[in-house]
């Protein structure tokens, strides 16, 4: 019973943070149909600036953050005008995003390969302290991931559906041509989406690279559990996506319990043969893939 | 208002708009009529900047707005209402109309606006929680025209709203189009049949394979008799 509860209370708070991950893939894809095959790598890059910021200037977690989610916003809007805008004139936009984002993940790694060394760096804990919540032991560290991940969430939430931008990037990814009847700027919209995709990335970097290490590679094995949670929960489809988050959170920590770390990839991509096999466009998927 | 000198417009190698002129002025209503296929909707859809066009010229309030994207002729006040509608079908029908005015020309006459829509509409107020995905084919042009409306056009081009309507539905709407025009705004038509309104028209045009011609007026008097 109690390692059911662990398993459960474990698995939502991984669930979670991979639900602010896979966000930012969704939102990107959402708006402006591009699956971002470099997503993984701007989260190693996160980590890296993050690593960079925390370990070797030494600032506090608040301030890193403070510096580092501006920062990726801007590198996002850059990123899109320069390579992604580009890509999408094409007329075979699909395919050319696709290869021409899965360029920019090579060359990040190489980047960071050169940069950085093929070694593992670790960021310390924001805290390594542990209390008691009924019959188990939980780590102050998850906690804060726990409720980082939410507020983010949240955030994300209240913008989609508040702010006048938020409204417009939903409008665009419900009816890209409507959008622009009523005079939205879709080119606007898809930078904005990028860049903000990317603060999910960052947010995602600070919470789990104290947990995962951090190295060229890194981006990854994170970028396919993103894969598979935004085709699982319907491609585009945040809400979706934060469902599917949760329930392979739990999944992933329940193989882990009982089977072992190397069992874990193997489950995740069975999970995506197995969605796309039985219900293609995800649970609350609107386009099919 | 809106002036439109040889305009040739299609899809790739395919012309379907062959050296297209037109004029209006301000306030006026006017009617293209053209089977299925002749390229009505291509044309509106050229003019509204949201197809490209490979020669000609359009200029709207004295501005050549040729080749812009149909984001930047709605924020200079010439809207285009689509055929198969572009609503945002899982936002409700508020939220639609909301983001009918999203531009700051749009938003200075919110309220006003949603007033006049409603009053145009009633059926928009009653249903203004309700997915517009989930509305009858009526109400979803009505909300159509409706965004239409909120962005604050000078101009509105509305392509052919009487689609798959029952002719009482039809009538409903040529009457809130005699209604917009009476406020002001500049309308060009484009339908199948114009025979509800064509006494409100000041021109009408035919379209035949790509190529406009005025309406002789004799042939107006003869449908207007029949």
């Amino acid at each position: 019973m109690s390692e059911a509860i662990f398993i459960l209370v474990s698995g939502i708070i991984t669930g979670t943070v991979y639900a602010v991950f896979a966000a930012g893939l969704s939102l990107v894809y959402g708006t402006s149909r591009i699956l971002n095959f470099a997503y993984g790598s701007f989260y190693m890059m996160a980590a890296y600036l993050a690593w960079f910021l925390v370990v070797r200037l030494e600032l506090n977690y608040a301030v890193a953050a403070m510096v580092l989610l501006p920062a990726l916003f801007l590198i996002g809007l850059v990123v899109d005008h320069l390579v992604i805008r580009r890509l999408r004139q094409s007329e075979n936009w699909k395919l050319v995003s696709m290869m021409g984002t899965l360029g920019l993940a090579l060359i990040l790694d190489n980047a960071a390969l050169v940069a950085f060394g093929p070694e593992q760096r670790s960021i310390p804990p924001i805290s390594s302290n542990v209390v008691q919540m009924g019959p188990m032991f939980i780590g102050v560290q998850e906690i804060a991931i726990f409720f980082i991940a939410i507020v983010a969430i949240v955030a994300l939430e209240l913008f989609l559906r508040t702010a006048p931008l938020g409204q417009a990037m939903r409008a665009v990814s419900q009816d890209m041509q409507g959008a622009s009847m009523v005079g939205i700027g879709v080119d606007r919209v898809f930078a904005v989406a990028f860049g903000l995709s990317l603060v999910l990335v960052g947010i995602a970097a600070l919470t789990l690279s104290p947990v995962t290490l951090v190295s060229p590679q890194a981006g990854w094995p994170l970028f396919l559990k993103a894969f598979v949670i935004v085709v699982f929960g319907g491609l585009g489809s945040i809400n979706g996506a934060l469902i599917a988050a949760l329930i392979l959170g739990v999944t992933e920590t329940a193989v882990i319990y009982y089977l072992g770390t190397s069992w874990t990839m193997l489950v995740w991509l069975l999970v995506l043969v197995i969605v796309l096999m039985v219900r293609p466009k995800g649970l609350l998927g609107v386009w099919g893939v | 208002m809106l002036s439109i000198e040889s305009l040739n417009s299609g899809y790739g190698d395919f012309k379907v708009i062959q050296n297209v002129s037109l004029r209006m002025e301000r306030g006026q209503a006017a009617g293209i009529l053209g089977p299925n296929g002749h390229g009505k909707s291509t044309f509106l859809k050229t003019v509204c900047g949201l197809l490209r066009p490979d020669s000609g010229k359009v200029e709207f309030k004295g501005e050549d707005v040729t080749g812009l994207g149909a984001a930047a002729m709605a924020s200079r006040g010439l809207v285009y209402v689509a055929e198969d509608r572009r609503l945002f079908n899982d936002m409700t029908v508020h939220e639609n109309l909301m983001l009918g005015a999203y531009l700051p020309r749009a938003q200075k006459v919110r309220s006003r606006n949603l007033e006049f829509v409603h009053a145009l509409f009633p059926r928009l107020a009653e249903r203004r929680s309700q997915r517009a995905g989930s509305l009858s084919g009526g109400e979803a042009q009505m909300l159509a025209m409706a965004r239409g409306l909120m962005s604050a056009p000078d101009c509105i081009a509305l392509d052919e709203p009487s689609l798959g309507l029952s002719p009482k539905l039809t009538a409903t709407l040529m009457d809130a189009v005699v209604e917009i025009n009476r406020t002001g705004i500049t309308v060009l038509l484009v339908e199948q049949s114009l025979d509800l309104i064509r006494p409100h028209l000041s021109k009408v045009w035919r379209i035949e394979e790509g190529a406009l011609k005025r309406e002789n007026p004799a042939a107006i008097l003869q449908d207007m008799e029949v």
